[in-house]
Order: structure tokens, then C-alpha cells, then sequence
């Protein structure tokens, strides 16, 4: 009822004003109920699939300190992939994978053909749906935190992963992530230079005060929603700046490759420019290339087509090169 | 962006769809020139039929689902904003039977969904496990228009135009992808509205198909809007899709026909129509077989008289509907030979 009436009085708004209330699809629990069976029948031949709970850091709001549970950790859901012909006698590489989308979710559509190709690169995978994913109703919806908490929601499911699989090599972790992920992917290599021994970052949003000044009103009305970050950029521009990779760049350690695509509608190529420059300018090592139009735009490395698979085998060439003995 | 074009469909339903009602229909209603408003429960509807499909489908073939990239959308209101022109994004359904030997050369039957605003579900199952069991590898793309990927897809629609390059491109991928199919085995079928697209790829790409069937073809699209309803027709008049009614354009509507190109027929071709086809009527068909006849075309047809199930006789699971599909397997064997 609650999330129903929440989507009606965003329609009631919609085209005149930025919607006061999330966007949240009515149909939001029951694709993931889907999705949720299609992952097992998509990855079950090749991996043990599993769909865990764990607790990170709490909400970032606290809208009513003396209410039941204030300030109690938030429970976060992930997806976990393990190869079927692992040999769990040896010390094996972990890869945490970031979803995609503002409010996205980690989606088989998306992700099923890369996450078998992990599988038979002998990569056991973690895929949490950090807060704010879609999926789980509109409480966990509006607990985003974009550029905050999500991070370390990220970062625990790595750890949540070494601490329950003995034969995962703490020493041979990767992150990978596209757009929102790979923004997730580089905080994480940002703030944890120690944890991880290589990155991919796809097509990442890599500079909010940027993008938000190419973004449409909807699109800036997800950020400074009260459940959010309460704020406009021009109201505080410093907490979007701390949000930003773009921010962190001299504290990269991480073997890093970022890619971008010049007709990218979505995260424009000219914010994963400034990122690069950003690192050049600091003198940091790390790989990158920018495709030049090719087809597929934001998705152009995650479709099916010929372009697509040879992208990500220069992806899986990096990983392997810090990841598989 | 999947999200907010959920949230943007849902007011639709507060328009009933027009013409349906006791007052006589004078004007096309407002909600016409909308996509019909079933959009907030069609990736549900998706979702269920994709595990469908693999549940129904995995004890003899490989499933899989792909995307790829066509031909930019037809329209490009904003020819400076993001991504305007880029190439869409087109998924489409694959089958490879699980007992194919793959050293050897195989054919590919290319598959077309019907309907406007429809999708390749698996209603059609049985027919896919048929054409499995003969050892026949396929592929079905939820071209341009499609319904189950959200109101932005829908109304990329693209009747007779970028929709036969979508059903194309599929199968161009599919033999870029499995080396073991045989470019000159390529079959391609179709009813209704799929019809229509098997029509114009045999017409505009006359070598790439060995052997096409076009069950209930929509033919001819000027006769077609001449005894469809207004509804109907604002589906095509529709300001994301034509944009403009055959009145006021009929070269438009013309372009978009198979019976326009007859004269470029070179593929061996089976049509089947139904006298009482409650869809797309008997006539309609019948012009088109006139027209062939009348460039001394070779080819095939069977006009059913009053065959139970109208639009979709031979889609069921009747005797008669079994035996009409024995008539186009043996049709695309002969052109296609399978298991051998």
C-alpha cells in the first residue's frame, strides 16, 4: 500500500515539477521474484548460485533517533557465484561485481553471459544489491546513498565473502562495475587501496558536479530528493565533489582499466575524460581507451555482438594478469 | 531509464482504448495515439515468459537470449542529444538442438513474431519444438516495437520499415555466431504481421533466403487500413510512428507493403489464408497472390476455406492445424533439407 501510494502521487506530479517521490516501478518486487529464478536457471549448470543477507553500515538518514531499530545496521542481499569445477583445495580469485543504474539491481538481462564467462575463468563472484538497488520496495529504494554508504555496503560483501569461503586469496581480489558500478568501483580502490589487486571500471560516472550539469531535472531530482542527499549541487557543491571519484584520484594504488565510448548517451564520454585527465595529471599509471562510436552506446561491451566479446576479453586479459596464477 | 518509462506509462490506463464502446466512434480517441496501456505489466509478462521458454524448451535444445545492435530508430527528434543516431538495441531468442551435429553444415530457420506491438512467446512452443525436432536451429528477434521491454521500445515501431533490418540482422548474428550453420539454408517464417516482415526480407534481400512461408501474411497495408478500425489505424498514424495517415501519404503506405515489391520474388515461397480470417481477411491475401500471379511469379498457396480457428488455424494444436504445418515443413525441407 505504502509504495503504491508513494507511485501515485509521483504521478500526479510528473511533467510539471521533479517528483517529489520515487520513481519506483510497481512491478519492482515482482521482476526481481523473476529475475531472481532466472539467474539459477541461467548460471545452475556451471555454478553454485546463492542469494545471501548481511549487515552493513545503517541508514545514512535517521529521521527519528528514539524509533525501533534507529541506527541499527542495514541488512543488504547479495548474489554468489561459484564455479562448479573450482578446486576449493587451492587458494582461489574473488571478483566483487558493482550492478549498474541509479536504483538498479543486479539483473541477469544485463549480466547472465558475463557472469558465465566468470564462471569458466574459474572466478567466484560477488554481487551485492547495495541500498538504493530496485528490487526490494520503496524503504529500501530510498535508502541510496549515492557515493556513500553504498560503497561500503560493496566493500563488506567482499569481506562477508572471505570470511565465509576459506579458499578465497584475500590477495587476489578484483572489482568490476559498469556506470554506476563503475563509480562504485573506483570508490572502493579509492578508499580501499590495500584490498584490491585490480579494477575495471566500465563507462563510469566518474564526476557528479559534471554530470549533473548535463543530466535532465528528473534525473537531479534523485539527488537532492529529502531521502537522499537532501540537497542541490548549487545548495552544497562540496558534498557532491565528495562523491566523486574525479575527487579521490591521487590516492590510486589499484591496477586500474577504465573504458569509455564516444556516443555513450548515458554516462557522456567527456566525464570519463575528465577522470583520465585527473590521473594523468596526478602522474598515476593506469589503462584506458576510448572507443570511438561504437554501436551499442552505454551497453556497447556488454551486448552479444562480435565488438562486445572482444572488449571483454581485453577486460578478462587485464584481470587475469593480477588475478589468475 | 527502464524505471521511468514504467512510471510515465501507468496514467494511460486512465484512458480506456476508444471504438470498443456502445457510442459510435466519430473522432480517433485522444488515447489512440498511445501505445496501448498494458506497458506497466508487460516486462512482468516478459520476465514469466522467458523462464517459460527455457523451462519449456531446455530438454531439447540451447536456449539463449542475445542482444545486438540494428539500424538507428526511424525517428530522431533531437538529433544533438544523447546518443541521438546511436544504433538500437535488439533481443532475440535462440535455438540450437541439443542433439545437432555440429560438424557439419546445418540450416537456420529465421522466425517471425506476429502482431503489432507482440513478442515472440512461447505460445509459440510447439511449433519451435517441431522445427527442433527436424534439426532446425532458430532464431527470433523481438524486433523494433516489440512489447515486453517497456513503452520506450514499443514505440520505436517501425511497420514494414527498420523492423525487417532488426528480423534481418538476427540472422546475420546468428551465422556470425555458429560458424556450423549454412548461409545458403536460411528459411524464414512468419504469420501475420511476421508474415509481412518474412515477405519483405525475401523481397529486399532475394540471396540470403533459400525458403519462406508466410502464414496469413498481412499484405498490402492501403487495402489493409481500408477495412481496419480507427483504433487500428491510429497505430500507424501515430506521431512516433508514421506520423501521417495513408490519406495523407500513400506512397508512405505503399512503401511499406509487401505487395508493393512482388516483382522482385525469387525465393521459393508458400503463402497460406484462411476464408475466414477474422485478422487479416482473406482479400487482402488474395491480392497478393493476385499480384505475383500477375508478374508470372512462381510459387505456392492454399487458400483454406472456413478452417476453425480463423487467424490462427494452423497455429493450434487441432488435426488440421498439425496437418496444414506438415504442409510447410515438407514445403521448407525440400529447400532447407534438415537433419542430414
Amino acid at each position: 500500500m505504502r509504495a503504491l501510494a508513494l507511485f501515485l502521487s509521483g504521478a500526479a506530479v510528473f511533467g510539471q515539477a521533479p517528483p517529489a517521490a520515487p520513481q519506483i516501478s510497481p512491478n519492482d518486487q515482482v521482476l526481481k521474484a523473476l529475475d531472481d529464478v532466472e539467474w539459477r536457471l541461467k548460471l545452475g549448470d556451471v555454478a553454485d548460485v546463492d542469494k545471501i543477507a548481511y549487515t552493513s553500515l545503517p541508514p545514512a538518514h535517521n529521521p527519528n533517533p528514539t524509533g525501533p531499530g534507529a541506527g541499527n545496521p542495514l541488512i543488504i542481499r547479495a548474489y554468489t557465484f561459484i564455479p562448479k569445477k573450482l578446486d576449493r583445495s587451492k587458494k582461489q580469485p574473488l571478483l566483487v561485481l558493482a550492478h549498474q543504474g541509479i536504483h538498479g539491481n543486479v539483473s541477469s538481462d544485463e549480466l547472465g553471459h558475463i557472469l558465465r564467462e566468470l564462471m569458466d575463468q574459474g572466478y567466484t563472484v560477488i554481487a551485492p544489491d547495495y541500498r538504493g538497488s530496485s528490487g526490494y520496495g520503496v524503504g529500501f529504494y530510498t535508502q541510496i546513498d549515492y557515493g556513500g554508504r553504498e560503497v561500503d555496503d560493496v566493500f563488506a560483501a567482499r569481506q562477508w565473502m572471505l570470511d565465509r569461503y576459506g579458499f578465497l586469496d584475500a590477495k587476489r581480489v578484483g572489482m568490476i562495475g559498469w556506470s554506476h558500478g563503475g563509480f562504485i568501483t573506483l570508490m572502493n580502490i579509492l578508499e580501499h587501496p590495500d584490498a584490491y589487486a585490480v579494477a575495471y571500471a566500465g563507462v563510469p560516472v566518474s564526476d557528479l558536479v559534471l554530470r549533473l550539469g548535463y543530466e535532465n531535472e528528473q534525473y537531479r531530482a534523485l539527488y537532492s530528493a529529502p531521502y537522499h542527499i537532501g540537497k542541490t549541487v548549487r545548495d552544497d557543491i562540496k558534498e557532491y565533489e565528495r562523491r566523486s571519484p574525479i575527487t579521490w584520484v591521487s590516492r590510486l594504488q589499484t591496477p586500474l582499466l577504465i573504458h569509455t565510448n564516444t556516443n555513450d548517451e548515458d554516462v557522456n564520454v567527456l566525464e570519463v575524460e575528465r577522470l583520465i585527465t585527473a590521473l594523468k595529471a596526478e602522474g598515476k599509471q593506469f589503462e584506458y581507451k576510448v572507443y570511438q562510436n561504437a554501436p551499442g552506446g552505454h551497453m556497447f561491451n556488454r551486448l552479444d555482438t562480435e565488438l562486445a566479446r572482444q572488449s571483454r576479453q581485453e577486460i578478462y586479459q587485464f584481470l587475469a594478469k593480477y588475478l589468475l596464477k | 531509464m527502464k524505471i521511468a518509462a514504467i512510471f510515465f506509462a501507468l496514467p494511460l490506463f486512465a484512458q480506456p482504448p476508444g471504438g470498443r464502446g456502445l457510442a459510435p466512434v466519430q473522432t480517433p480517441p485522444a488515447a489512440a495515439a498511445e501505445p496501448a496501456p498494458r506497458q506497466s505489466t508487460d516486462q512482468v509478462l516478459k520476465a514469466i515468459d522467458d523462464l517459460q521458454w527455457r523451462l519449456e524448451i531446455s530438454d531439447i535444445a540451447d536456449f539463449d537470449k542475445i542482444a545486438y545492435t540494428s539500424l538507428a530508430p526511424a525517428h530522431n527528434p533531437n538529433p544533438t542529444g544523447p546518443g541521438a543516431g546511436n544504433p538500437l538495441i535488439v533481443h532475440a531468442y535462440t535455438f540450437i538442438p541439443k542433439k545437432l551435429d555440429r560438424s557439419r553444415k546445418q540450416p537456420l530457420i529465421v522466425m517471425v513474431h506476429g502482431g503489432i506491438h507482440s513478442s515472440f512467446t512461447s505460445d509459440s512452443g510447439h511449433i519451435v519444438r517441431e522445427l527442433l525436432d527436424q534439426g532446425y536451429s532458430i532464431v527470433a528477434a523481438d524486433y523494433r516495437g516489440s512489447t515486453g521491454y517497456g513503452e520506450g521500445y514499443s514505440r520505436q515501431i517501425d511497420y514494414g520499415g527498420r523492423e525487417v533490418d532488426d528480423v534481418y540482422l538476427g540472422m546475420q548474428w546468428m551465422l556470425d555466431h555458429y560458424p556450423f550453420l549454412d548461409s545458403r539454408r536460411v528459411g524464414i517464417v512468419g504469420w501475420s504481421h511476421g508474415g509481412l516482415i518474412t515477405l519483405m526480407n525475401i523481397f529486399q534481400h532475394p540471396e540470403s533466403f533459400a525458403a519462406a512461408y508466410a502464414g496469413v501474411p498481412v499484405s498490402d497495408l492501403v487495402f489493409r487500413l481500408g477495412y481496419q478500425s480507427e483504433a487500428y489505424r491510429a497505430e500507424f498514424s501515430a506521431p512516433y510512428h508514421i506520423g501521417k495517415t495513408v490519406r495523407e501519404d500513400i506512397g508512405e503506405y505503399e512503401r511499406r507493403s509487401p505487395v508493393s515489391y512482388v516483382s522482385r520474388l525469387q525465393t521459393p515461397l508458400l503463402i497460406h489464408t484462411n476464408t475466414n480470417d477474422e485478422d487479416v481477411n482473406v482479400l487482402e491475401v488474395e491480392r497478393l497472390i493476385s499480384a505475383l500471379k500477375a508478374e508470372g511469379k512462381k510459387f505456392e498457396y492454399k487458400i483454406y476455406e472456413n478452417a476453425p480457428g480463423g487467424h490462427m488455424f494452423n497455429r493450434l494444436d487441432t488435426r488440421l492445424a498439425r496437418e496444414s504445418r506438415q504442409e510447410i515443413y515438407q514445403f521448407l525441407a525440400k529447400y532447407l533439407h534438415p537433419g542430414t
